[in-house]
């Protein structure tokens, strides 16, 4: 059998644009690259507007260790993010949503036993939008870091790779509120910071979503 | 070992291709445009739109082809992107399932274990009437001779999940054999 030729027209296409190019750097890099503007929004947030009110009544271990540990719950959901553009290291989407519910039920759990220690102040339900939107302000940066990363690989299932980016970014997001907002109620970790993540998490696969349909068009 | 040396050559030809070489180019295209077009052929079962997509796919590899780092396997990565421009297609087309007419498209070896249920053309066309999801699985570890790891890497699926349809897949066509007259099967081949 004689090896096939290249179409003319294809040859012309792929010709016309040869220029070397650099292989994108590996998902660890990228990830670092996305964390890197998390630890900012983090080092400016807690630095610059200071801790919860509380935070003397609630232990380190609680504070400090389960804030880094919900950064490294961020960080995992970035680099699956991350993964997942690249055509041919698709995230099974079993192990997506397990990270996703995992990171989920931990933020739940740390607000429970927060509450345990130090019930906090108290707030009105309604009031608790304004968390809302601080997760969701302080999310933004790496999100849109982390988008940028996804459109300049190929991610093949956009709206899985901007789903997980959107989780990633709030899960980063909660670890600074955690050490900010001083109402550990479980009605109001649960309606607005969990609700953060969630939103956080149906922008990104909206965004991935019409990212993929407009580059298909 | 062949699959090995055949991986590396592979490996060589795209890292010489992302230094912007035509000849690796043309390298690449003549060791996968078979097995890519057969593989487009089980989305859309017509040769010519598979033709049509190969040719799509090619155009996607090369704008992609900043993605791909050396040294993992290129075969994955250029499947993914072909299912990726196969999906598309039929999203936006809506397009119906054809024909059947696979005579036309170019011959891929096919394995022992493969052989042992029937002919090439018994076996491509008994796949048709198996779901998406098991033809996929099939051509891409029976046929092609992915790992299951690398399957799962293209579909999203955990390697597990690719063997146990592979195996389910297999099994059905198995049973299609033997309802459609092995007899015949058994006669086409001696």
């Amino acid at each position: 059998m004689s090896a096939p030729t290249v179409p003319e027209e294809l040859l012309k296409a792929v010709t016309d644009d040869l220029q070397p190019v650099t292989p994108l750097a590996p998902v660890w890099r990228r990830t670092l690259w996305a964390l890197a503007v998390s630890a900012l929004v983090f080092a400016t947030a807690v630095f610059g507007f200071g801790l919860r009110s509380d935070i003397q009544s609630i232990p380190t271990w609680l504070g400090w260790g389960c804030s880094a540990i919900e950064f490294l719950a961020a960080a995992l959901l970035l680099g699956l993010a991350l993964r997942e553009s690249i055509p041919g290291r698709s995230v099974p989407l079993g192990s997506a949503f397990a990270a996703l519910s995992a990171s989920i039920i931990y933020q739940l759990a740390v607000g429970y036993i927060t509450w345990r220690f130090s019930p906090g102040e108290f707030q009105a339900f309604g009031q608790g939008m304004s968390c809302m939107m601080s997760d969701t302000m302080l999310a933004l940066p790496t999100f849109l870091i982390t988008f940028w990363l996804i459109v300049r690989a190929f991610p093949t299932r956009a709206w899985m790779a901007g789903l997980l980016g959107g989780a990633g970014a709030a899960i980063a997001s909660d670890a600074i509120t955690h050490l900010q907002c001083p109402v550990s109620d479980m009605r109001h970790v649960l309606a607005w910071h969990t609700g953060a993540v969630i939103l956080m998490s149906a922008t990104g696969a909206l965004a991935g979503y019409a990212w993929g349909r407009w580059r298909t068009k | 070992m062949v699959r090995k040396d055949d991986e590396q050559k592979l490996v060589d030809l795209m890292t010489s291709y992302q230094q912007g070489d035509a000849e690796a180019f043309t390298g690449l295209y003549q060791v996968l445009k078979a097995p890519l077009q057969r593989y487009l052929w089980t989305f859309v079962r017509n040769t010519t739109t598979a033709e049509d997509l190969a040719q799509e796919a090619f155009l996607q590899i090369h704008r992609a082809r900043h993605t791909y780092t050396s040294p993992r396997p290129v075969r994955p990565w250029v499947y993914a992107i072909s299912r990726h421009v196969a999906l598309m297609h039929l999203r936006s087309k809506r397009r119906r399932k054809e024909s059947l007419a696979f005579e036309e498209l170019p011959e891929i070896p096919v394995p022992p274990e493969m052989d042992r249920i029937g002919d090439a053309a018994t076996v491509f066309t008994l796949m048709a009437k198996l779901p998406q999801a098991g033809q996929e699985v099939l051509m891409l570890h029976h046929l092609l001779g992915l790992s299951f790891q690398e399957v799962g890497d293209i579909l999203g699926v955990a390697p597990g999940t690719a063997k146990v349809r592979a195996h389910r897949a297999l099994k059905t066509l198995k049973e299609l054999v033997t309802d459609e007259g092995g007899s015949d099967v058994g006669a086409n081949r001696s």
